[in-house]
């Protein structure tokens, strides 16, 4: 995959959800909560993804929110922010192309992810985002 | 091809109820997205997308393939019938269709099932906006 820019400052995140997770419940960034404070995020990819690839039936949506409680992505597909070069992935993704984003003094404390169609109880590791930011 | 640099994004879901040919579907009206300055639009199948935030299956790559969408602005039709595949980022090398800042009356904007082909009752399309404020 070839991309444009270099970034040199990048937030991963691993998304870890409680036992016995399932749907339409909201699971919020739980750490680095002040890291995106003040910052653009320029690009996000997500990678290691076992949920909401293409071919399975699991889901995730991802909703960001900055500080002034303004929503300013909603329900964004997780899988279509999925990093091809990113390791494990079982099957080819659907989408091939870094996202670019301009998103600028996100507050990840009221940002979450939202899962659909859990095909039975999730926890641990579900997948890394990665948020490419400058200052 | 260039690729946009998203802002804002709204996922918006149209159910399909049962599927007919010539039948229309509005969009309802979404806050968010009233005077907002639209510059991509993005629609998913199931191959992309399987359920909807709401729990809806989302139609089937075959099934996207018969429906088209019309966009108003203001009272005028200014995508007129444009075939839902095409704003599919699968379809389309992985990238996100782009426009020009189309201020888009969604309540009088609406899907058209051409074909029932691959469609099941309930399904739904999702379409995801990526808008700037004015």
């Amino acid at each position: 995959m070839k991309t444009t820019r270099v970034y040199t400052q990048v937030y991963s995140y691993s998304v870890q959800v409680e036992q016995g997770a399932n749907d339409s419940i909201k699971h919020f960034f739980k750490s680095g909560l002040s890291t995106l404070k003040k910052k653009t995020i320029k690009a996000i990819t997500v990678a290691f993804q076992y949920i909401g690839v293409p071919g399975q039936t699991d889901q995730c949506f991802l909703t960001l929110v900055d500080s002034n409680h303004n929503t300013k992505l909603y329900n964004y597909p997780t899988e279509d922010l999925m990093n091809q070069t990113g390791g494990n992935i079982p099957v080819t993704p659907g989408v091939t192309r870094i996202r670019l984003f301009n998103l600028k003094d996100i507050e990840l404390q009221n940002s979450y992810f939202f899962f659909t169609n859990v095909s039975g109880p999730i926890s641990g590791h579900v997948f890394d985002i990665n948020f490419y930011f400058e200052d | 091809m260039l690729q946009p640099i998203i802002e804002n994004s709204y996922l918006v879901e149209i159910n399909l109820g049962t599927p007919a040919v010539q039948k229309r579907i509005n969009f309802q009206f979404v806050p968010q997205l009233e005077g907002a300055q639209i510059y991509c639009i993005q629609s998913f199948s199931d191959s992309d997308v399987t359920t909807t935030p709401n729990g809806s299956t989302v139609v089937t790559t075959v099934g996207l393939a018969g429906c088209t969408v019309t966009f108003c602005i203001g009272d005028d039709e200014k995508l007129y019938i444009y075939p839902l595949s095409d704003l599919r980022s699968g379809n389309i090398a992985g990238f996100q269709r782009m426009f020009n800042n189309l201020k888009i009356n969604l309540t009088k904007s609406y899907i058209t099932i051409q074909s029932t082909t691959g469609l099941i009752s309930n399904n739904s399309i999702l379409f995801n906006f990526i808008y700037r404020n004015k």
